[in-house]
């Protein structure tokens, strides 16, 4: 074992006097002291000059080009921002670093994967103010993608899907909302509002097509369709397609989240006390109907 | 200068081969302590676990302490860093001056623009006049707080704790109890035992026993301290730090689980006062 | 209720039922001070079972980075480090994340870049002159480099990175 810088310092200071609130200091260079501008020393005109609006401190305008139409306003119209603020952005993740977690045991295989499980492991954030809507899983590591998992995405190609499916696993698409997704990235501070886990909305009109189509996995789609599309890309992407039916995680594999549920296994409505470790659970008639619709 | 200091050392006991747990007067053996997240490089750090009931120490066993946490890096500047925040992150300066609209008098205008010869001034009470107000004083009240990052303050303590143990200056004991409640008792001991003249005291629980709750009452360099008040500044200024074993599993197990933390962004952000 | 009926009459826009006392098209001057209703109870019943509990449990992060789990193959390429390690002149602890702590530093808008390999417990020169003689091949110009013994890091002018990872890990470190 070689000798270790820390072990050095350390010995040293057996035989330095006892530290204590007189002898410790900052690394010299680290603080910048102020310099007042007095004198030679950034005094006199303080950088500003003689006269003119320098001097005054009365500048012009920030774009301002002295009379002719600045640039700014020289073009009328930007048509490539237009609906910037409507459009969704879904963050990648690849399956290579999908892969990672699972290797790492950051992700726990035995269960399904969302996006819940993925901002616990604190490798992946979404911001969901900033029109992030969720996982877009890219297909970097397709090839080397070998983990079983039963894993819930918001966006997701054909190569990725089958990649997924040739692993023996299983892969679906769903929308979440914004407010959905806020419960979501911190279920922890959520529960701890104390509020009924909400209600999760359908998507809106331009993405119901992508979540209705079985052939993007969308979980609005119909299951038997989607067993078709499984059956369409193995022969596409030439791989046996694995039998779900017969492997003992048939049941972990199939677990799907209800079109209007937020996490696995909470119904909307409900209330989590994390303090008491309880579930309040309403009982009214109009509550049970909203929540249940 | 290095080479001053480093032929001493091949005498210091602080690299003992690892020893096997030592038993008291032969009865039963006491485990040795388990570390969590074993390190797999560093030799833990061995300690002697002391008693405090009679004057003259007792070696009950030997301890096993982390290396991450008692023998990591001495970093001086953090913890320089360390005792400047937590000197001023609760300091409020009251120091206050007049600025030239608060000072008495000065509305009118002293003598004309022109004509006199003189300089055009606007007020007698203008920065440039003797009397006149302060153009940028100290205005009251100014807070300092600012909130150093959390993994420099958990440094800092670890940096601290690896320094009280390199320098001789850390003992650990089985507990704080004592037979009376005399203060010349622990004055006697910690002479004996050449113990800093100021000693902290560290237990896991803030009600500590009623003898050395007496005994040190009067004695201000002695002081008792629950282990979730144990900071760097307190540390620095009483000479040794005295800890119970208990307080040892509380600091380690607290220590490691901040330095292996499944989700750091928490504690990275911004520090917002009114948010929980 | 006296509070709750009053409103009722204001707002004739919004159908309003027993529980829904918020219509939309209410103005500050037109919406009443806030009353507690006292009398009013929604009825809920409470949940100990353990099963749904579970599940909050499962939506909940743990406190500290899962320790990895010993397998034969890893697909992606990462690989756990050996325990086997206290014969070794210099060890690179793994990070808290089970990574290895070498890191590519930019600089100068991109035009710099720099690997680091960080927290070098050992004889820290003598991973210097391995690392570097494993490098050196990739490039005909001298690799420069630097070596903060206090500092415990070692950083080599380049993009280095995958290089002196995939050498780490060979050595199993």
């Amino acid at each position: 074992m070689g000798s270790n810088t820390v072990d050095k310092a350390l010995t040293m200071l057996r035989s330095l006097p006892r530290v204590c609130l007189k002898n410790i200091r900052d690394n010299p260079g680290s603080k910048i002291t102020q310099k007042r501008g007095r004198g030679q020393h950034g005094g006199d005109k303080h950088g500003a000059g003689n006269k003119g609006s320098g001097q005054r401190q009365n500048y012009m305008r920030l774009g301002y080009e002295t009379g002719n139409r600045p640039f700014y306003l020289r073009f009328g119209f930007e048509p490539y921002y237009k609906g910037h603020h409507l459009r969704r952005q879904y963050p990648p993740v690849s399956l290579l670093q999908l892969q990672t977690m699972v290797d790492t045991n950051r992700v726990d295989v035995s269960k399904p994967i969302d996006l819940v499980t993925l901002c616990n492991t604190g490798l992946y954030r979404i911001f969901p103010d900033q029109h992030q809507f969720g996982i877009n899983l890219t297909d970097e590591g397709a090839d080397i993608f070998q983990a079983k998992v039963n894993i819930e995405v918001q966006w997701a190609s054909e190569l990725v899907i089958a990649a997924v499916e040739r692993a023996g696993g299983v892969i679906t698409t769903a929308y979440y909302d914004m407010h959905s997704l806020q419960c979501m990235i911190n279920p922890q501070k959520f529960f701890e509002r104390g509020i009924p886990i909400p209600r999760r909305m359908v998507p809106p009109t331009d993405a119901a097509d992508y979540y209705a189509d079985a052939a993007k996995r969308g979980y609005l789609a119909d299951p038997e369709k989607v067993s078709e599309e499984r059956l369409v890309l193995a022969q596409k992407y030439g791989y046996n397609l694995p039998v779900i039916e017969n492997d003992p995680d048939y049941p972990m594999l199939t677990e799907r989240k209800d079109p209007r549920q937020i996490f696995f296994g909470l119904n909307p409505g409900w209330v989590v006390n994390l303090k008491d470790k309880v579930i309040l659970k309403p009982l009214e008639e109009e509550l049970l109907q909203y929540y249940n619709s | 200068m290095l080479s001053n200091i480093l032929p001493k050392l091949k005498t210091s006991n602080y690299f003992k081969p690892f020893c096997t747990a030592i038993t008291s007067e032969g009865n039963s053996k006491i485990e040795p302590r388990a570390l969590q997240f074993p390190p797999k490089y560093q030799k833990p750090r061995q300690v002697w676990l002391e008693n405090l009931d009679t004057i003259d120490e007792r070696k009950l066993s030997l301890l096993d302490l982390h290396p991450d946490i008692f023998a990591s890096n001495p970093r001086i500047d953090i913890i320089f860093q360390n005792v400047r925040w937590q000197s001023l992150y609760r300091f409020v300066s009251f120091a206050h001056t007049k600025v030239r609209s608060e000072v008495r008098g000065g509305g009118r205008k002293p003598w004309p623009q022109k004509g006199l010869g003189r300089a055009r001034h606007g007020s007698i009470r203008s920065p440039l006049f003797k009397g006149g107000g302060v153009a940028h004083g100290p205005r009251s009240p100014t807070p300092h707080f600012y909130m150093l990052p959390f993994y420099t303050r958990i440094l800092g303590l670890t940096s601290m704790l690896s320094v009280k143990l390199a320098q001789d200056d850390l003992h650990v004991v089985d507990n704080l109890e004592i037979p009376t409640d005399e203060p010349e008792f622990i004055q006697e001991l910690v002479k004996t035992r050449n113990w800093g003249p100021s000693v902290l005291f560290i237990n896991e629980v803030d009600i500590m026993p009623r003898n050395i709750t007496i005994a040190t009452d009067e004695i201000k360099h002695m002081n008792l301290m629950p282990v979730y008040g144990l900071n760097v500044y307190s540390m620095l200024k009483h000479d040794t730090l005295v800890l119970t074993k208990t307080a040892v599993d509380v600091i380690e197990s607290k220590l490691l689980t901040h330095l292996h933390r499944n989700v750091f962004y928490n504690k990275l952000g911004k520090y917002k006062v009114d948010q929980v | 209720m006296l509070a709750l009926n009053k409103f009722f009459r204001l707002c004739s826009l919004n159908k309003p039922t027993a529980l829904c006392t918020k219509p939309r098209s209410i103005s500050f001057y037109d919406s009443p001070f806030l009353v507690d209703h006292q009398n009013t109870k929604i009825k809920f019943e409470t949940s100990t079972s353990p099963e749904e509990w579970s599940y909050v449990e499962r939506a909940l992060p743990p406190t500290i980075v899962p320790a990895p789990v010993p397998k034969d193959r890893y697909p992606s390429q990462w690989k756990p480090q050996t325990d086997d390690v206290k014969d070794r002149p210099y060890f690179v602890p793994r990070t808290k994340n089970h990574m290895l702590p070498v890191y590519l530093c930019l600089g100068q808008r991109g035009i710099r870049r720099v690997t680091k390999v960080r927290n070098v417990q050992g004889d820290i020169w003598l991973l210097e002159k391995q690392l570097r003689d494993f490098i050196q091949p990739q490039d005909i110009r001298p690799i420069r480099s630097q070596v903060n013994e206090f500092a415990r890091y070692i950083r080599f002018h380049g993009d280095y990175v995958n290089a002196i990872k995939y050498w780490l890990m060979k050595q199993n470190l």
